[in-house]
This record gives structure tokens, C-alpha cells and sequence, in this order.
């Protein structure tokens, strides 16, 4: 029950910070906010980044060629950018 | 003769270890260094409590937040960050705790952004860049705008990239470029004249090109380029010659493992995940590169002393690490953890230095810390 209630509150909160927009260079960014992290997913017409910086230190990233295929934040979907 | 064997062996396997122990040969040969100089991180890990730094934070009432930002700057007497997603500028003074200048500039227009992705003084104004838009902003300390900066091939796609300037010369990471990493350019000349220099070391379209990562600052003595993804530091001169690669010598400052944990709420349908990857160029196509573990969150280059703010979750670690010129090497001269009254510890993602001052911040925290580094 626990579980669920965080996940719903975190799928709240990241409803709530969510941001998109697509710039006139073809790239697009997605930010959120996800238990205790901060997150960003960059995707250009080739290539996708994805940062997440959290409040205990925690910072990684990702990097792939093509479109990101996925959810982040619990469940928010990326901006997508035209091909 | 089976005494000889087994030295053989004993010997083999020695070499063997001392080989899979530096995973970063292959970039030592790409910038034509046969060894890095080694810098013994021989010195303990020092717990430094309020009662040793100056912590500023807002008064209990006040509707503003002194930390909570991206970007620190340190500006005379105040500090700039950045809040609000990255589009509201403050200026604030660190004494009396008042907002000197507070502004917003979001728009498409001179002197406006969509984002501000980075920020960056020089000796009389700040430099902004909107990556999207591929422009430096620059306004006076009184955040007035003085002009807009039209850059070509701009690249702070990948997070931890940063910039710097120096001397009327700014430098910034390039993306497509085939074989460099940064351009500099003199923003002083009416047309902008690029230099290329720092070999890329993955290639355009290859894994796993978060090696690609660095962190840049600039001061009169040269440029530090730090890689983010491995303990190496890069020293260039003012001519862009590279000097000397460094190597932070410590037995788990790179130690890295796999995880499962899922700190993004991150969901990716694709497969063929590849986490902690060789420092090597990985040939396949179209498979996701991780890396979790290693990761410099800011550094700054002052003259004769160096601050690098490491952390590493595998060996639930997170300190910064200072760093002193000795004749014509750098030395390790400490490494301090910032604890806070309740225990924990300080979230460091940016470093600020006016001399002596050091500055460190997150947004992630409230409050901002200064720490006399000569005291250090």
C-alpha cells in the first residue's frame, strides 16, 4: 500500500514538474522530477540523452542513437522530434 | 626449475592485473602520452562540520530562496544562480541576504532565452548560452543586457559539459566535429575565429561516447579539461598545446559495478543494455550505453590550485578532492566531505571560487557553502 502510494505521488509530482518543448534545431527536452532525483531527456533527430541528478548525489546518464523507446519519471512519456 | 615455474606464473599474473588495473591505456595512446603522472591520493577523507564552513541560507519568512540553483557564480560580495527551471537569474548578496537583481528574460528576442543551459563570468560580466538557440547572452553584473553572441556547432547536449572563459577567450564543447571536443573562440573580435583542440576520443555516432564528457575551466595559466566519466585531468596551454594528462591514483575512485535500481523511474523498452562500459570505442549499433558509478560533478581551475568534486555511488562516496601545484606538477593536498547539522551530507552539483573563497551548491540544497581554501 505504501509502495503504491509513493509511486502515485511520485507519478503526481512528475505530472507536475513535467516540461516539453521542441526547439527550431530539432531537439526536444523532457524534464521531471522523480524521488528525489531530477531528470532530463534530450532527443535530437539522431541521438537521445538522458541525465538524472539526485539530492543523495546521485548523477548518471545515458546516451543512444535514435529515437529513446520508454518512459521516465514513473511514467511520462518523452517529446518525440519529427524525422 | 618448479620454483621457476611458478614465478613465471606469479610473475604472468602480475603483469596480467597490473594491465586489467588500468583500463585507461587506450587513452593515454590516443593523446600520444605513453603514461599519465600519477597523483597519489595518499591523504584521508577529512568530515568538515558547520562550525568549519560559513553555511548562508534564507531567514526563517523570507519568500526567497538563497540556494535551491544551477550555475553558481561568484560575483564580488554576491552570488548569482540560476532557479526556476533554469529562466530566473538572482543575484544575491551574501551578508545581508538581500536579492540585488532578480531577472527573467525568457523569449526569442535580444538578450532573451528559451533556457539558460549554462552560465559563466568574466572579469566584468556573465556569459548565458541557450544551446537550442545557439546564442551567448551577455549581460553586466547588474544583469543588464549587453550583447548577443551567434555561435556555430554549439554542444551542451550530454549534462556535465560545461564552459569557460578566460582573458576574452571563451571555450565551449562541440558536438559533430570528427576529430576535436572544444572550440575557443576570442568574443572580443568582431568576427569570431574558432580553434578546435582536445582529440575526440570516441567518434561521432560510436559507443560509448559519454567518455566524450568533460568539464573546462580556464585561468591564466592555462585550461583544465576534466573528464567526467574517468579520473583523468587534461592541461592545455594558452596555445591550446596540450601539457600534461593526469591520473587521480586511488584504489576505488573509479571502482564501478552493475545495478539494477532505477533511479529515474526510468522505463526503456530497448535491449542490449551495456552498463560500465570500456573506455574503448564499442563497434555495435543501436544498443544503450550505461555508465552508473563514476562521476565528476564540477571542477575549477585556480591558478595553483585545482577543485574537483567527485563522487561515486559504488562506494557510496562523495567528496572534494583539492588539488595544489608543487614546482611543475599537482599534488593531492586533501579531500573533505561538507556534513551537514542533521548528519547528512551536503549535495554538491557546482563549484564556485573567488579567491579565497570557495562556494559550493546544488539545487537540491537550500543554502549555499563558502569555505576559506586557504584554511584548507
Amino acid at each position: 500500500m505504501k509502495k503504491r502510494s509513493l509511486f502515485i505521488s511520485g507519478l503526481f509530482i512528475a505530472s507536475i514538474f513535467f516540461i516539453s518543448n521542441v526547439g527550431a534545431s530539432m531537439e526536444c527536452t523532457t524534464t521531471c522530477q522523480y524521488n528525489g532525483c531530477s531528470v532530463s531527456l534530450v532527443q535530437t533527430s539522431s541521438s537521445y540523452t538522458l541525465s538524472a541528478s539526485c539530492d543523495d548525489g546521485y548523477s548518471g546518464s545515458d546516451s543512444g542513437s535514435g529515437d529513446f523507446t520508454g518512459t521516465i519519471c514513473g511514467g511520462v512519456e518523452p517529446c518525440n522530434v519529427p524525422h | 626449475m618448479r620454483k621457476a615455474v611458478y614465478l613465471l606464473i606469479i610473475g604472468v599474473s602480475i603483469i596480467s592485473c597490473s594491465n586489467e588495473g588500468d583500463r585507461y591505456t587506450f587513452v593515454y595512446e590516443n593523446y600520444g602520452v605513453q603514461e599519465p603522472e600519477i597523483i597519489d591520493m595518499d591523504k584521508d577523507i577529512v568530515d568538515l562540520s558547520p562550525n568549519d564552513f560559513e553555511f548562508f541560507i534564507s531567514q526563517s519568512g523570507q519568500d526567497y530562496e538563497i540556494g535551491n540553483g544551477n550555475f553558481l557564480e561568484a560575483i564580488n560580495d554576491s552570488i548569482l544562480v540560476v532557479v526556476r527551471q533554469k529562466t530566473l537569474l538572482k543575484k544575491i548578496n551574501l551578508y545581508s541576504g538581500v536579492i540585488e537583481d532578480e531577472k527573467r528574460y525568457e523569449g526569442n528576442g535580444p538578450g532573451e532565452y528559451n533556457q539558460i543551459d549554462n552560465i559563466v563570468r568574466t572579469d566584468s560580466s556573465l556569459l548565458a548560452i541557450d544551446r537550442q538557440m545557439g546564442k551567448l547572452i551577455e549581460y553586466n553584473f547588474d544583469l543588464e543586457h549587453k550583447k548577443d553572441i551567434m555561435l556555430d556547432n554549439t554542444d551542451l547536449l550530454n549534462p556535465f559539459s560545461n564552459m569557460a572563459y578566460h582573458a576574452s577567450r571563451y571555450y565551449y564543447p562541440i558536438r559533430q566535429n570528427e576529430n576535436f571536443l572544444f572550440s575557443q573562440a576570442d568574443i572580443e573580435k568582431d568576427s569570431l575565429t574558432h580553434s578546435l583542440f582536445h582529440k575526440r576520443f570516441i567518434p561521432v555516432g560510436k559507443q560509448p561516447r559519454l567518455y566524450n564528457e568533460y568539464l573546462i575551466d580556464a585561468s591564466k595559466e592555462g585550461i583544465l579539461l576534466t573528464s567526467v566519466r574517468m579520473p583523468l585531468f587534461f592541461m592545455y596551454d594558452q596555445n591550446l598545446n596540450l601539457q600534461n594528462l593526469y591520473k587521480l591514483g586511488s584504489s576505488t575512485i573509479d571502482k564501478v559495478g552493475n545495478s539494477s535500481d532505477n533511479r529515474g523511474g526510468i522505463d526503456k523498452t530497448s535491449s542490449g543494455t551495456i552498463l560500465n562500459p570500456p573506455p574503448k570505442v564499442l563497434e555495435e549499433e543501436n544498443r544503450d550505453v550505461s555508465f552508473n558509478g563514476f562521476a565528476i560533478a564540477d571542477a575549477v581551475y585556480a591558478d595553483d590550485k585545482i577543485f574537483i568534486y567527485f563522487s561515486n555511488r559504488y562506494i557510496e562516496d562523495r567528496y572534494l578532492i583539492t588539488l595544489k601545484k608543487e614546482g611543475s606538477t599537482w599534488v593531492h593536498s586533501g579531500s573533505y566531505r561538507f556534513v551537514k547539522d542533521d548528519g547528512e551530507l551536503f549535495t554538491v552539483f557546482d563549484l564556485a571560487y573567488s579567491d579565497p573563497w570557495l562556494y559550493l551548491s546544488s539545487q537540491f540544497e537550500e543554502g549555499i557553502i563558502r569555505i576559506n581554501t586557504e584554511e584548507l
